[in-house]
């Protein structure tokens, strides 16, 4: 074994992942390589460090707050509205921007309404506020859509079983 | 994982309660922000339960949910980014590269043992935040949650042997960072 596969190897070498048989050959290159030694002892001794940063405790709301959003989770799918108001609205800058969009919209019926509108039309000027919204909700979930394309790419090239 | 799939739902309690620490561990110390991490992990067990119908039993549960976490931890990263205000303390300590300098200059030979556990956990929490986001996810899965590197590979959608030079890279730069305190101790 050569210092260069000897190096590729540390990291398995550490974990007890190298076979017997490359386990002795990596072992005998060691015992006459210090600049490997080296390189193994220094691994080693990262790996300690890295222990020594434990997991964080969950605040205490933590578990609270946890069972609530698993109980949204678990009624069924809602009105956008409700969705709105749910994850959307829980950003303050996204409540925001929708605030704003509101007041433009309410601003715009209204406009619409005393210049050209009597009556009917205003409720499908409502209509068309709704899918505004609609829109913005689908920008919401944008991130999610990009998740499940990555996800089902990998999926599909998935060798494991569960 | 079939009977969460059918809407069991004891079974989608009890993979939350095995999972909620470790998702909670891996977000925090990808974010490093407590309020960040439990926000990801109740964000995650939510997708999760909701788009239960487009898991596909073939895929191990484990990568599938942990690639949701990255995913959410990714986004939260850019949106500090569009929004610095917001996360100035965060933004602050995001760029560590020269931050563990107060360390690298004491560089006498026991200065290892010296370093109380408090010290050696800011020294580590900052060389982790130094590394890149697929670095610093993939260090993470691969040392704290002992993941196999063809999981990892699902979780960053990246081929094994691209993984392997990501966990390459980044010990190396772990160990850049935390130099003065490998130094060859026990190394004869
Ligand atoms: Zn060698």
């Amino acid at each position: 074994m050569d210092c260069k596969l000897c190096r590729e190897n540390i990291y398995r070498y550490l974990r007890g992942q190298l076979s017997r048989s490359v386990h002795d050959v990596f072992e005998m290159h060691l015992a006459k390589c210090p600049d490997c030694n080296r390189e193994v002892a220094q691994e080693k001794r990262l790996s300690e460090f890295l222990n020594e940063w434990p997991a964080p405790e969950p605040s205490l709301g933590f578990e609270t707050r946890l069972a609530q959003r698993l109980q949204e989770a678990r009624q069924p799918e809602t009105g956008w509205w409700q969705r709105l108001g749910r994850g959307f609205m829980a950003r303050p800058v996204w409540a925001g921007a929708a605030a704003v969009l509101m007041v433009g919209a309410l601003a715009a019926v209204w406009v619409y309404n005393s210049q050209v509108l009597p009556g009917k039309q205003a409720d499908m000027m409502v209509a068309q506020d709704m899918e505004l919204f609609q829109d913005m909700e689908v920008i919401e979930y944008l991130d999610l859509l990009e998740n499940w394309d990555e996800i089902n790419a990998l999926e599909n090239d998935s060798e494991e079983q569960s | 994982m079939q009977k969460f799939q059918a809407g069991d739902e004891a079974a989608f309690e009890q993979l939350v309660e095995a999972y909620k620490r470790r998702v909670l561990a891996v977000a925090y110390r990808f974010l490093q922000n407590q309020q960040e991490a439990e926000d990801v992990t109740q964000e995650a067990f939510f997708r999760m339960f909701r788009s239960r119908d487009k898991y596909r039993a073939e895929g191990k549960f484990s990568s599938w949910l942990f690639t949701i976490v990255n995913r959410l931890c990714l986004n939260l990263l850019r949106s500090r980014k569009r929004h610095p205000q917001e996360s100035l303390r965060l933004e602050e300590s995001e760029y560590a590269d020269q931050a563990p300098r107060q360390w690298e200059d004491k560089s006498a030979p026991q200065a290892a043992e010296m370093l109380e556990t408090e010290e050696t956990r800011e020294m580590v929490r900052r060389a982790v935040q130094g590394l890149s986001p697929d670095e610093r996810m993939a260090i993470i899965l691969d040392h704290w949650e002992s993941m196999s590197l063809e999981m990892i590979s699902q979780v960053l959608n990246k081929s094994v042997g691209a993984v392997k030079s990501i966990l390459f890279r980044a010990r190396a730069k772990l160990r850049v960072k935390m130099a003065a305190y490998l130094s060859p101790k026990d190394s004869g």
